[in-house]
This record gives structure tokens, C-alpha cells and sequence, in this order.
């Protein structure tokens, strides 16, 4: 009943819109509409409950429905700051995406029946919400799903964390209490009362907040390393655990040879994010470390480049390298390349494990500047999207393409049909609700909407158009460049770093 | 935001370091609508590396070369690193050392800062001669360096 009232309260204007968009598009233009519709509504609690103690688990064939359902839940979730929540809202929006796709047939069967397996385990999660019963349901989805699915694996996890919060939230109080109060979508914090999982009690919750989410990992000595000067101080001879690597200056900063051709030819890059030098030591003691061992890192990282390892050592660099100010390219501790999105996406998955599993968390992300968000749980391991699908406009000026399935949206909500294009005036419209500086939206030769580059020069980059951050206009009406592209992509419910939209497949295929 | 200058006495050419005292071929020169490139690489048969010229200085007759990467990532940035190379003849350079690059520290941040794109480009070709225009619709910078 509650995934009819929730598919009832879409608009019919949406379903018109989506209906004869190709299935992939229509799953997360649906989902995309939903997590709006849900930060609207602010009605997310009642609703989790009702799924939850509805049963409608169980009933994962209406995939879609379930997609909508708990798109609705994220927006409402992702504006409260309990880490507890933001996990589950999270794990929720991932979770509602793959659940629409399921019923497209983009989840296969197996990813079905390991979520299937796993609900004991995440109903005994959501009975008895602590350390032990969160890690096992962790484990069982993990094993159930492994790594291809990760983010069905995520839904299951955020499901049982988000429905654990809940329960203590209500446990702790009755209608008004402090607990109720962090439900409150206006998202004003009240305590908390979620002993259940620290084990702590009737502790403030600004102190807390951190704790709740290191909770259950065993902290790790760091293994450290030794570094060694070579070359007038521009090659570093970094030791640790039997193991060398050089790392060689490249214009301000230090870094590894790539693995070999196309293994840095990912759109999307990761950054760790630092916002001194106090902050780096610790970083660089447990990253590099890490980068030198780690499996799924020595796999899925094509090259890295970062400040300089000698300063978590003595504290002194090379005076040619970029220096730990947190603001900017300062900011950028580490740059991770891959050969692929889904592989990038692998390595800020498991750099922000590790992040979290070390205690490097934060509590709030970094102000730096740039365009990139961290969304993951350590707060500090961001994704960024430099590169897109190369394209000239009439006149031959430059600029990026928008996504295929971006740009499919943009002109079905301009109300243009097969075929044809948005209007000049339209386009002009288009950027003044975005924010993007005028002219810059245009149809390149091919007839593809494209974002102009406010420069002039023809940036080639790994098979696609560089999308530049330094000196873009940032401000709303003078976005270029990345800011407007994430500005556009966002507009409309989209994540530029997401595998499915951009048009460069994994394997460097175009 | 001003950018910060800075002036190193290397030059990666692919995963060589070329450091001070260092000889390099030219292999190519060439201009866009944009800027002056260079192909350098340590012989015939090794790995290329391409730089943009940034900037061009005469000190005492020593033409000396700010190559800035042309990479757009790495040119992505307001903390500006530049190898700083000197123009042995038409078919040769040599990475300048450390104390040279002190001595010109302040001409070549004015360099950097304050010759436009268009002069920067004069300045080159005054020295080096007119450049081909590349079109990069139909040209491709080749990774080795063919003779």
C-alpha cells in the first residue's frame, strides 16, 4: 500500500515525462524525481517504518516502486547531520537507483537473491541495532553480493543503519522528545539517545558525533615509512615494509610513474583532501603505506601524485611543491588516476574505508574551495570529474558535451521532441536558472548540447575536452567551465561522476 | 588569486627526470591559436615530452626557455611550476641549475605575469624563428622521437 500511495504521489506530469525516455533513463529519472519530491515532503519517517514493518522487503519485484520509495527517504535523510543518517541516506539514494534499475534488468539475478539471503541479517540489524549485529549484516551482504554489486550491497547496510537510528531515536523518547526532534526536517539537532551503538551514554552528541562513526573497526597501527632524498632533493625513495617506491617531482608535486598506457585515463580522478600540515603527516603515514600494499590500490591505481612525503617525516619540503593550505589545489593532498570511472569509484571506496578505519574521519568536510564534494563517510575522499566528450560548436569554439542521458532530460523538459533542438531563447533561459555565464550553452556540429569553454584553448584530454577548475567562474551567473557543468548536472538530479552517465565506458571505448 | 611562480631546475621528460646540466633534443616547435610548443626528448628513439613555452628571456645572450606543461590538468592550477631551460642552438637545450634560477627569478615571473599571450608568442618567434600552426584536428604530438 505504501509503494501504490508513494507511486500515486509522483505528478502525472512526471510519469508523462518519463514514459517514453529509453528504460535506463527512465529508472533514474524517476528515482532523480523522487529524492525531490522526498526532500519536499519531509515525510521519510513514516514511510521507512512502513516498509520496513509492511514487509515490502520482501516484495523487491516491484523494483521500481521500491526505487521511488526510498528515493523519497534520501532527501529528507541527507539533510540531517547524524553520521548514522547521512550513512543511511546514502546507502538509501544508491540503493533506491539500483533497485529501480532492477526491474530494467540492470541487477541480475544472482544481486537479487544475495540481497534476499541477506535479510535475516539485516532484520536482526534492525531489531537489535549495535556493533555486533551492524558488523555481521555488513559481513552477510558483503558475502552475499561481493564486490560488483556494491551498491546493492550499500542498500542493504544503509537500510538496516538508517531503520537502527530510527529505532534509537523513537526508543528514547516519546512524540516531542529530544530524539524526535533530530528527525525534524527542518533539521534542527536535538540530542541523541544512540547509546545503542557507542555504548556511551548521555554523552553530548557535538562530542560524540565523531565516535558514532568509527565505532566498529578495529584501529590499525600505522606502518609508516622511511623516505630518502635523492636527486637534489627531487626524487624521494619512499621504504616501508620490504618495499620501495620512487617518487618523482612532477611540477609541484611528488609523484609515481603511471602503470602503462590508458591506466590514467579515467573522467573522474580521486583526491584525499588535508587542510595542514599537522593533517598530512597523518594522512601521508597511513596512505602511502597503504598505496604501497593495499590490494584493491595496487590494482585499481593507474598513478598517484601528492605533496611531499618528506614533510610527515621532518616536517620540511622541496619549496617547488604545493603546500598543505587547505584551500584549492592546497587542499588536494593526494590525486589518484584510474583507467576507468567504475575504478576510480573503487579506490575512493576503499581509500575512504581506510580513512575511516584509521581514525581519519572528519566531522565536517573542508571548505576548499573546489568544485568536488566529498559524499562518503570519511568526509575528506572527494571524486571529481575533469574530462567529457569533446565537442565544437558551429562557429569551432570548444567546449565539453553533455552526457547523453543528461542532455536527454534537459530537452524532454523543455518540452523538445525527437530530433530537434532547445531554442536559442530556451538555452538562454537554461543557463540564467543554472547560473551559468551567457552563451556558453550551444549545439555542436554533430548537434549535440555542449558547453562552450570560456577560453580558447582546444584542452584534448584522454579522449575527451578538459573541463578546468582554476580561474572557472564560480559565482552563480558567471559560471564556466566544471562549476557550470556540476552546476547543469545537479539542476537535474544528476552526478557527473556517475558510471552510468558518462559517456566514456570502462575499457577506454568511446 | 595571484599565482605563485616557481622555477625548478628539472624537467620531466615521460618518466625521466632531466635534472640540471642536462642536454635535451629538440625534436619539434611548432604554435597553435593558443601557444608555442616544444618537443623535447633526451634521443632520437626515446619518449617525447611536450611542453608549452611560456616564456622566453634574453639574459647577457642567453636564450632562456619557461616551459610550462601541456598537459591541461597539470596547467590547472594557480601554484605555476616552470622547468627552466637554456637554448643551446636550434637543436639543443640544457637545464639550468639551481643558482642560474635564483638569478632570474624576477625577470621570469614578469615574464609569466605580464607579456601577454600574443607578445609571448612574438618573443618566441623573433628568437626561434616563425613557427608551423599546428591544427590539432589532424595532428597528434607523437610519443617517441622519430628523426
Amino acid at each position: 500500500m505504501t509503494l501504490e500511495r508513494y507511486q500515486e504521489a509522483l505528478t502525472k506530469n512526471s510519469l508523462n515525462e518519463t514514459r517514453h525516455m529509453p528504460d535506463q533513463v527512465r529508472g533514474l529519472m524517476l528515482a532523480g524525481t523522487a529524492l525531490e519530491d522526498g526532500a519536499a515532503i519531509g515525510a521519510s519517517k513514516a514511510v521507512l517504518h512502513r516498509v520496513i514493518q509492511g514487509g515490502a522487503i520482501g516484495d523487491l519485484t516491484s523494483g521500481t516502486a521500491m526505487g521511488v520509495a526510498f528515493g523519497k527517504v534520501v532527501g529528507t535523510l541527507a539533510a540531517n547531520v547524524n553520521p548514522w543518517t547521512r550513512l543511511g541516506a546514502r546507502a538509501l539514494q544508491a540503493g533506491g537507483l539500483v533497485l529501480a534499475l532492477k526491474e530494467i534488468g540492470q541487477v541480475g539475478t544472482d544481486g537479487y537473491n544475495g540481497l534476499m539471503k541477506s535479510v535475516p541479517a539485516l532484520t536482526e540489524c534492525c531489531n537489535h541495532p549495535s556493533e555486533k549485529t551492524f558488523a555481521r549484516a555488513k559481513a552477510n551482504v558483503e558475502d552475499n553480493l561481493g564486490e560488483p554489486l556494491a551498491d546493492a550491497t550499500l542498500v542493504g547496510l544503509g537500510f538496516a543503519a538508517a531503520h537502527g537510528v530510527e529505532k534509537i531515536a523513537t526508543s528514547g523518547g516519546g512524540k516531542g522528545s529530544a530524539a524526535d526532534k533530530q528527525w525534524n526536517t527542518s533539521g534542527k539537532q536535538g540530542a541523541s539517545h544512540a547509546s545503542d551503538l557507542s555504548g556511551e551514554a548521555n554523552e553530548p552528541i557535538e562530542g560524540r558525533r565523531h565516535k558514532d562513526i568509527q565505532f566498529e573497526f578495529a584501529r590499525q597501527a600505522h606502518r609508516d615509512y622511511l623516505c630518502e632524498n635523492k636527486t637534489e632533493d627531487f626524487r624521494r625513495l619512499v621504504r616501508c615494509g620490504g618495499d620501495e617506491l620512487e617518487l618523482t617531482f612532477q611540477l609541484g608535486w611528488f609523484g609515481t610513474k603511471s602503470a602503462g598506457p590508458g591506466s590514467t585515463d579515467s573522467p573522474i580522478k580521486v583526491h584525499v583532501l588535508t587542510d595542514s600540515l599537522n593533517d598530512l603527516v597523518n594522512l601521508q603515514r597511513v596512505l602511502i603505506p597503504e598505496l604501497m600494499h593495499d590490494p584493491v590500490l595496487k590494482r585499481c591505481v593507474g598513478k598517484w601524485k601528492g605533496m611531499d612525503p618528506k614533510l610527515s617525516l621532518t616536517g620540511e619540503s622541496n619549496s617547488a611543491v604545493q603546500a598543505p593550505t587547505g584551500i584549492e589545489q592546497g587542499a588536494k593532498a593526494f590525486t589518484m588516476y584510474a583507467a576507468s570511472a567504475e575504478d576510480a569509484l573503487l579506490v575512493q571506496r576503499r581509500i575512504d574505508s581506510i580513512m575511516h578505519q584509521k581514525g581519519l574521519s572528519l566531522q565536517q568536510e573542508f571548505q576548499t574551495g573546489n568544485t568536488e564534494v566529498c559524499p562518503s563517510l570519511s568526509k575528506r575522499v572527494s571524486i571529481c570529474r575533469d574530462t567529457f566528450e569533446y565537442g565544437r560548436a558551429a562557429n569551432g569554439h570548444p567546449g565539453c558535451v553533455i552526457d547523453e542521458s543528461v542532455a536527454l532530460i534537459i530537452e524532454t523538459r523543455g518540452g523538445v521532441k525527437p530530433g530537434m533542438r532547445l531554442t536559442s531563447g530556451q538555452l538562454r533561459r537554461l543557463e540564467m536558472a543554472v547560473g551559468i555565464r551567457p552563451n556558453l550553452l550551444d549545439y555542436s556540429n554533430e548537434g549535440r548540447l555542449m558547453l562552450k569553454t570560456s577560453g580558447t584553448s582546444a584542452r584534448s584530454y584522454h579522449g575527451g575536452f578538459y573541463a578546468s577548475e582554476s580561474g572557472a567562474g564560480m559565482k552563480f551567473g558567471e559560471r564556466t567551465e566544471r562549476p557550470a557543468l556540476y552546476a547543469l548536472y545537479r539542476q537535474f538530479g544528476f552526478d557527473p561522476c556517475d558510471p552510468k552517465v558518462i559517456w566514456k565506458k570502462s575499457g577506454g571505448s568511446e | 588569486m595571484s599565482s605563485k611562480i616557481v622555477l625548478a631546475p628539472v624537467a620531466n621528460i615521460a618518466d625521466h627526470l632531466a635534472t640540471a646540466g642536462d642536454r635535451l633534443r629538440v625534436f619539434d616547435r611548432f604554435k597553435d591559436s593558443h601557444a608555442a610548443h616544444i618537443l623535447l626528448a633526451q634521443r632520437p628513439g626515446a619518449d617525447l615530452a611536450h611542453f608549452i613555452i611560456d616564456g622566453i628571456l634574453n639574459t647577457d645572450g642567453t636564450i632562456v626557455l619557461l616551459l610550462g606543461p601541456s598537459d591541461p590538468e597539470a596547467r590547472d592550477t594557480d601554484f605555476k611550476v616552470f622547468s627552466v631551460v637554456r637554448l643551446l642552438d636550434d637543436e639543443e637545450i640544457e637545464v639550468a641549475d639551481t643558482s642560474y634560477l635564483k638569478k632570474i627569478q624576477e625577470l621570469a615571473e614578469d615574464a609569466i605575469k605580464s607579456v601577454s599571450r600574443e607578445n609571448n608568442l612574438l618573443r618566441i618567434e623573433s628568437v626561434l624563428g616563425t613557427l608551423r600552426v599546428v591544427d590539432w584536428s589532424d595532428f597528434k604530438v607523437p610519443k617517441t622521437a622519430q628523426l
